[in-house]
Formats: C-alpha cells, sequence, structure tokens
C-alpha cells in the first residue's frame, strides 16, 4: 500500500515536472497562436538524414521516428515524426504526424498529444479542408482548428501544410466533456451502418480505439454493438431512441454541413462511411467531422448523395420531425456561408495567406496553374452552390 | 480521399494487445499455430511412458554406448543407433505446451478459452552423436517454424584439451544461456538473459578443459544474425570468450559441478540500425524498446552455480554497453547506451532426482529475482524515451518468480511458475500499469 503510493507520488511529481517544464518551454505560447489562422506560421523539423530517408521510403507504414520540432521560436524536443493519411500518403511529401506523448505519455507541447501536418496533395487548391474545418465551427460544430504553415525539415522547405488539431483526448477535453471513449473510424470496406452483429471483433475494426490505456474489448464496444442494434432494428416511427446511443441533434447539424458544403467522403460517403470520430460518454456517443479534403466536390453534388445506401441517414430521413432538422441543419449552414458573403471571403482570405508559398511549393502534386484553377472553381462553388441547394431542399420538404 | 485499409498488418507478439501503431488488435487473430493433435500426442506419452520396462525407468542415465560396443539399436533415454566402436546417434525430440494461467497484463485474459491459453512453445527433433572417438555432432530442428534450424554443428576432438566447434550454436556467453530449455528450473529464462545474451548463431569455436577439468575454455568468433558468410568482407562479427572455474573436485580429484565461477566477453560490431538491447516482461509486453546504435557492442558476464544434493544456487549479472557514433537526431554522437541485468535463482530438491521414482521422480520448490535496466552514459540533461535520446530515462523490470518442478519420471516435467513483475519507470514516462503485474502458466514437457 506505501509502496504504491510513494509510485504514485513520483508519478504525479513526474507528471507536473514534465507539465511544467512543457509550459516553461512554450513560455507565452498558447494553442490559440498556434492555430492562428490569419498568418502563414513556419515549422522546422530536425531529424536524423537516414530517419527522414527512411520515412519516405516507407511511406505506407506507421513507423515513428524521433525529432526535435521548432515553432515560433519554441523547440519541442523529443517528438514522434511518422508518415501519416490514407490516400493522401505520398513519399515526396509526406503527410506527417508530429506525435510530442509518442515517447513520454506525459509529454505535451502547448498541451497538445500531437499535431497534424497534413501535406495537401489531395486538394490542388489546398484550402478546402480548413475552409471546411472553419464552417463547421462557425456552426458551433466541435471541429478541428487548422492553420497554414511553411514546413522545413533539415532547412530544406518541403512545401505548404495545414497544421490541423488532431482529435484526441486533448480535443474532447476542450470541445465537450472529459472521460468518455474515442473511436476513429477506419475504412475496412464499404460500411453503411448496417448491424456487424454480436460478435464485438468487427466493432474494434471498423472504430479503433483512440483512448490511452488498455481497456477491455467489453467496455469498449458493447454500446458500439447497441448503437448499430438500435440504428438497425427501432420500429419505424421511433427512431429518436437511438438518441441513446448517438447525439442525434449534432450529427444531424454535422451531416447537414457536410452535405451544403458537397463532401463525398464523409459519413455519406460514395464507399461507405468514413472519415469521422465518435466520442462517446456514457451510453451517448458525438460524431467528430475529420479530413475534410475532399468537401466542395461540385455545385451540383447532390444534398442526397449516400443518404438512401446508409441505413442511419435513410430511416433518419424517414422521421418527419428529424428529416424536419435535416433540412434545418442545411439551411442554417447555407444561411452562414452567405451571409456577408462569409464562404466567398474565407476561400479568398486563405487562398492569399497561402499563394506565395504555395507557389514556391515544387513538391505539391498540382501544377501552379492548377492551384490557381482550383482556386477559382471553389470560388464558382461559393457562388453558384447556395441556388442548387435551395432547389434541392424544396424538393425534401 | 482513396480509401485502403490501416497497412500496418505485421506480427504481434502472442501476449500483446496492441500493434507498434497503436492499433487495438486482438491476440486470437495471432495466436502461434497449435494443434489439438499436439496435446492429444503428448498426453498419450504421459501415459504410456510410465508404463515402459522398469528397468528402462531406472537405469541410470549415460551413453548406451559405453555399455554396448557392438553395432545395434537400444533405447534407454533415448532411441539409439550404436555403431559399434565406430560411434552412436541418439534421436532427440521434445515438446512443450504452456498453459496461461493468469496474466493481468492482458484485461480480457479471464475471459480467454482454453484454445487461447494453450501455445506449443517446443516442438524440436534431433539427432546427435559421436563418431570415431573423435568427433561429435548434433542437429536440431523446430517443426513447423520457418527458420527450423537451432542446433547444427560439428565438434572436432584436436587433443584432449582441445576441441574445435563449428556450424549454428549457442555463443558462450550466459551461463542460463547455455542451459537447454529442457533443464532449466523456470518456465523462461530471466529477462537479463533473453534480452541481453545472445543465443546462436555461426562460427567457430575453440573450447575444451584443463587443470584437471578444474578450468574450462571457449573462446570463439561468431556471424551475428546470419545474414551474411562469416568471412565476408561485411561481415557482422561477434567475439566471444568464456572461461568457467570449476575449484571443487569430484570423487577423481577432478573439477566438478559442485561450484562454478564464470566470466564471459563479447564484442560485437554494430552497425548502424535501430539494434540496441530491448526489454519485455515475462508476458511478452515490451518496456523498452530498441535505439538506434553504431560502432561496437561491448557485453560482460559473471555467473555463479552451486548445485548440492538437497539445494543449488544460482546467479548471474551481464552489463553491456552499445556505442551510438553519429546517431543524435541532429547527426550528433549520442552517449553510450547502458543495459545491465541479472538475476539470483534458488532450487530446494525436496524430492532429489537421484532418490525418487515414479510418479515422484524428482520434485523441486523454486525461486528467483531478477532486473533488468536501461539507461545511458548521459544524465545531465532532460531524459527521453526516443530512439535517438541522449539522456536515455532509466527504465526497468524487476520481477520475483515462484515456482514449482515436478519430474513424474525422466522424460515428463511438469513446471508451475508464478510471476510478479513491475517495470520501473521513475520519470512516469510510460503508459504502462504502476503497480505490479502477476501472471502464472504451467509448462507440460516431454523430453527424450
Amino acid at each position: 500500500m506505501m509502496s504504491s503510493l510513494v509510485t504514485l507520488a513520483r508519478r504525479a511529481t513526474a507528471s507536473v515536472l514534465i507539465a511544467v517544464c512543457a509550459a516553461a518551454t512554450a513560455s507565452a505560447q498558447t494553442q490559440t497562436e498556434l492555430f492562428d489562422d490569419t498568418r502563414l506560421h513556419t515549422v522546422d523539423i530536425v531529424i536524423h538524414s537516414r530517419d527522414w530517408a527512411d520515412l519516405r521510403e516507407n511511406f505506407r507504414s506507421n513507423d515513428s521516428y524521433p525529432a526535435d520540432v521548432l515553432w515560433n521560436g519554441v523547440r519541442a524536443r523529443n517528438v514522434g515524426v511518422r508518415s501519416r493519411g490514407n490516400g493522401s500518403r505520398y513519399p515526396v511529401k509526406p503527410g506527417l504526424e508530429l506525435a510530442f506523448d509518442h515517447y513520454a505519455a506525459q509529454q505535451r507541447f502547448l498541451g497538445l498529444r500531437s499535431l497534424v501536418l497534413d501535406n495537401l496533395v489531395t486538394d490542388p487548391s489546398m484550402i478546402r479542408e480548413a475552409t471546411a474545418m472553419a464552417l463547421m465551427r462557425r456552426l458551433g460544430i466541435a471541429a478541428p482548428r487548422e492553420a497554414p504553415a511553411r514546413v522545413f525539415v533539415n532547412g530544406e522547405y518541403t512545401g505548404v501544410y495545414m497544421m490541423v488539431e488532431p482529435v484526441d483526448t486533448v480535443f474532447t477535453a476542450r470541445t465537450m466533456e472529459p472521460g468518455g471513449l474515442l473511436f476513429e473510424y477506419r475504412w475496412t470496406y464499404p460500411f453503411f451502418a448496417g448491424f456487424p452483429g454480436e460478435a464485438l471483433d468487427p466493432y474494434a475494426v471498423l472504430f479503433e480505439s483512440r483512448t490511452p490505456g488498455v481497456r477491455s474489448m467489453a467496455e469498449l464496444y458493447t454500446h458500439m454493438r447497441e448503437l448499430f442494434r438500435s440504428i438497425n432494428d427501432v420500429p419505424d416511427g421511433s427512431f429518436e431512441q437511438v438518441n441513446r446511443y448517438l447525439h442525434l441533434d449534432g450529427f444531424i447539424r454535422t451531416v447537414g454541413a457536410a452535405t451544403f458544403l458537397a463532401e463525398w467522403d464523409g459519413v455519406l460517403g460514395y464507399d461507405g462511411m468514413n472519415n469521422f470520430y465518435l466520442y462517446r460518454v456514457g451510453e451517448q456517443a458525438r460524431l467528430i467531422p475529420w479530413d475534410r479534403d475532399q468537401a466542395f466536390r461540385a455545385v451540383d453534388y447532390p444534398l442526397l448523395a449516400g443518404a438512401k445506401e446508409n441505413v442511419l441517414m435513410r430511416r433518419l430521413l424517414e422521421d418527419p420531425e428529424l428529416r424536419a432538422a435535416y433540412v434545418s441543419a442545411v439551411t442554417g449552414a447555407m444561411a452562414l456561408a452567405q451571409a456577408d458573403q462569409w464562404l466567398e471571403a474565407e476561400l479568398t482570405r486563405q487562398y492569399a495567406l497561402i499563394r506565395d508559398a504555395a507557389r514556391a511549393d515544387t513538391l505539391k502534386l498540382a501544377t501552379n496553374d492548377e492551384f490557381e484553377q482550383a482556386f477559382a472553381t471553389l470560388i464558382g462553388f461559393a457562388r453558384a452552390r447556395p441556388a442548387f441547394v435551395l432547389k434541392e431542399l424544396a424538393a425534401l420538404r | 480521399m482513396a480509401r485502403t485499409p490501416c497497412s500496418d498488418k505485421r506480427p504481434i507478439p502472442f501476449f500483446v494487445k496492441t500493434c507498434t501503431c497503436g492499433h487495438a488488435r486482438r491476440r486470437r487473430g495471432v495466436r502461434p499455430a497449435r494443434s489439438h493433435l499436439v496435446h492429444l500426442a503428448a498426453l498419450a506419452i504421459v501415459v504410456l511412458a510410465p508404463m515402459r520396462p522398469a528397468l528402462a525407468q531406472d537405469a541410470p542415465s549415460g551413453s548406451a554406448a559405453q555399455r554396448e560396443p557392438g553395432p545395434g539399436a537400444t533405447w534407454d533415454n533415448r532411441p539409439t543407433i550404436l555403431l559399434g566402436e565406430h560411434g552412436r546417434l541418439e534421436i532427440h525430440a521434445r515438446l512443450q505446451t504452456d498453459y496461461l494461467a493468469r496474466n493481468e497484463a492482458d484485461p480480457d485474459a479471464a475471459d480467454l478459452g482454453l484454445d487461447d491459453r494453450l501455445s506449443v512453445a517446443r516442438k524440436r527433433v534431433g539427432v546427435e552423436g559421436e563418431l570415431f572417438g573423435r568427433v561429435s555432432f548434433q542437429i536440431e530442428g523446430e517443426i513447423g517454424d520457418p527458420e527450423p534450424w537451432r542446433d547444427v554443428y560439428a565438434d572436432i576432438k584436436v587433443i584432449r584439451a582441445v576441441r574445435v566447434r563449428a556450424g549454428h550454436f549457442k555463443v558462450p556467453f550466459s551461463l542460463e544461456q547455455l542451459t537447454s530449455a529442457t533443464d532449466l528450473d523456470f518456465v523462461t529464462r530471466s529477462a537479463a538473459v533473453s534480452d541481453l545474451a545472445p543465443a546462436r548463431d555461426l562460427g567457430v569455436m575453440v573450447h575444451g578443459r584443463l587443470a584437471r577439468k578444474a578450468l574450462k575454455y571457449e573462446a570463439g568468433v561468431f556471424e551475428a544474425g546470419g545474414a551474411t558468410r562469416l568471412w565476408a568482407g561485411n561481415a557482422v562479427r561477434t567475439l566471444a570468450g568464456r572461461i568457467t572455474l570449476a575449484p571443487l573436485k569430484d570423487k577423481s580429484s577432478r573439477g566438478s559441478d559442485a561450484l562454478e565461477i564464470s566470466a564471459a566477453m563479447l564484442r560485437t560490431d554494430l552497425p548502424e540500425g535501430r539494434d540496441s538491447p530491448s526489454g519485455h516482461t515475462a508476458m511478452g509486453q515490451t518496456f523498452f524498446r530498441r535505439m538506434y546504435v553504431n560502432g561496437t557492442s561491448i557485453r560482460l558476464g559473471a555467473s555463479v552455480a552451486w548445485n548440492a544434493d538437497r539445494a543449488a544456487l544460482r546467479g548471474e549479472v551481464l552489463p553491456s554497453i552499445d556505442t551510438r557514433i553519429g546517431q543524435g537526431v541532429d547527426g550528433s554522437t549520442l552517449s553510450d547506451m547502458l543495459s545491465t541485468g541479472g538475476y539470483v535463482a534458488g532450487i530446494w530438491h525436496l524430492v532429489p532426482g537421484s532418490k525418487g521414482s515414479f510418479p515422484l521422480r524428482a520434485l523441486d520448490l523454486t525461486a528467483r529475482f531478477e532486473r533488468l535496466l536501461f539507461h545511458s552514459g548521459a544524465t545531465a540533461d532532460e531524459a527521453f524515451l526516443n530512439p535517438r535520446a541522449d539522456h536515455v530515462a532509466p527504465i526497468g523490470r524487476d520481477a520475483l518468480t515462484g515456482g514449482v518442478n515436478w519430474h513424474p519420471n525422466r522424460w515428463v516435467k511438469v513446471q508451475g511458475n508464478v510471476v510478479r513483475e513491475q517495470v520501473t519507470d521513475p520519470l512516469a514516462l510510460l503508459p504502462l500499469s504502476a503497480t505490479p503485474l502477476w501472471g502464472a502458466v504451467v509448462r507440460f514437457q516431454v523430453a527424450m
């Protein structure tokens, strides 16, 4: 008993010391400054040349390499750097995750456990993701903060990246309430919210636990199974019962914003559900959007694309009350985007912020002409999408 | 974004819950292959073994060739083909099956079924023999292993005090590592030995006994990892030497095994890579991951073994130093990586092997305390655990094992071990339990 107390006291002291050291290192810098999207940041990564070569060569691997990271005069040491992404994995300009807690569970940088550096190679305009998330946040949806940065590796310019706030326990503590269980949806096969079955293993495949610590399968996935059971089994006309396991209001608002933004690789994705997290406190899980680089698909991208295939969305739309809530969510997102031409102004501002750095980014996939054309297409979307959406909404009401 | 499944499909150790990228993965999909047939066969041997003629059971161990010089075949301890004066061939086989009784490192352990708790640790067959009074040899392999070969060597007697061994065999370094898994007093070797001492490599060794067997020496050169030829220019070589002093005399005034004191040293080339020692718990969790090294590895070893009729004591300490030239994140040279481990074990022969008979041929109570610690030469700067840290945070593991070994007959051994282990992490850098974890395993062994 006594030795356990001593151990606990030691750990607590060490944790405080680490937190104090990290805080001292970061001086007066804050997360708000890190994600200040009104300026173009600079991030320097110091990594062993052999590790950088290995990371690029094995860009499909999730192996981490140690590095030092400098931002705004603050040096973070003992950082784990790894290649990240699915379709965006690219050896020339790798997407990166900087994990401050990879080698020390308690280590933080400005209070963050990690930071995503999105390589933006799947988006020629490089600003879809940041703009889509900005609209989500304006709508009050818990969505990651983002800010653009020029990234240098061992002094060499590696291009424009988007610093993305990771969805982890720090994020959920900031935006919701702490103490829940976080799951990242892993696209494994086209999954449309059907019932995966009684065994818990299939849920572990689809929903990777992102809560630190070792937990039993039953603790992690029993409620997940009940969520999908209820989605598939509750009687017609009482779909609101699903609300016990899924925060339906938040789900509808998030999907509503995504459909206005013509997102084709999200919850109602072209090949099943994708790019979201679930955060469960008690019995009820909340949806958190992720990776909006495929937003702004097309001006005439149907509002209900993917809705019929998805059991959750199909049944939700069959409920008059929930259907009305969905229409209201789309309308609200559109109104906020249109107010003072916010969407067009935001796209223009973000474009101007990164334009010179993006044109100097020789490792990006798109040419400079394609970059400029992609921006012009986005402006066209901002101007024409509302009319199309209004037409679609009229048919829905 | 195009969709691709998680690319991390690497195999993970039997007892580990998560893969290296942190994805939740279950043990059920990666358990070692096993078969009920294997267990049934083992059970049959257990049942049938006591039915062997009592003469065979009670016969003193030793070479059958000593008693039967003529050609033929016999089965004493094991099937043996006698070649008359030219030599003999002995066929070996052994099967070890483990039953996981408790594993507090796995929160789902209580729900495991029999299939998940059983695993086959070893299933080996081999042949050893002696030819023309000068050449002995051994060939042994693991059935079903993609890299099946274990001991494959020839040993030539040059003169009485000088023998030369060549092939694939154990590097002469650690007492416990040199002890066959069949004869271990515990289910697993101590972590210090498993993680710090080399096992088998391709090599050539000179060995022998001097001073009426009171002094034993072994010295050899090995090709670490067996990836290249021993004499190739780019071979990664290990130089190994071990001296054992046996100061007590037996009945014929020669050095006996009643007391053996050994010292050993290894020097290994270290090509640039993440190849420092790593640390593992008894239940298979990795508590210390490998560091990048470059240059040279020096390992020292010292051991004492005392054997009496009713009890035995063994102890071993193994410090090692790995250099890390140019391995900092900025290419700078890091301080040496230091690893130190050791154990003390006691065995109480409740029923000594020489006195029992079926079904209680021998019964031992065993206990072992072991410690393994990783750190670095630098201690001034902030301590980290990343593989290029200059000041490596001290991480260790203490374990206490208690057990019982029951030999119903000469071929069968049942071992039960209870392990209490704790990772020591004074800076609280690891996401591991701060409280000691318990594990228990029962091993069933048939060997001949």
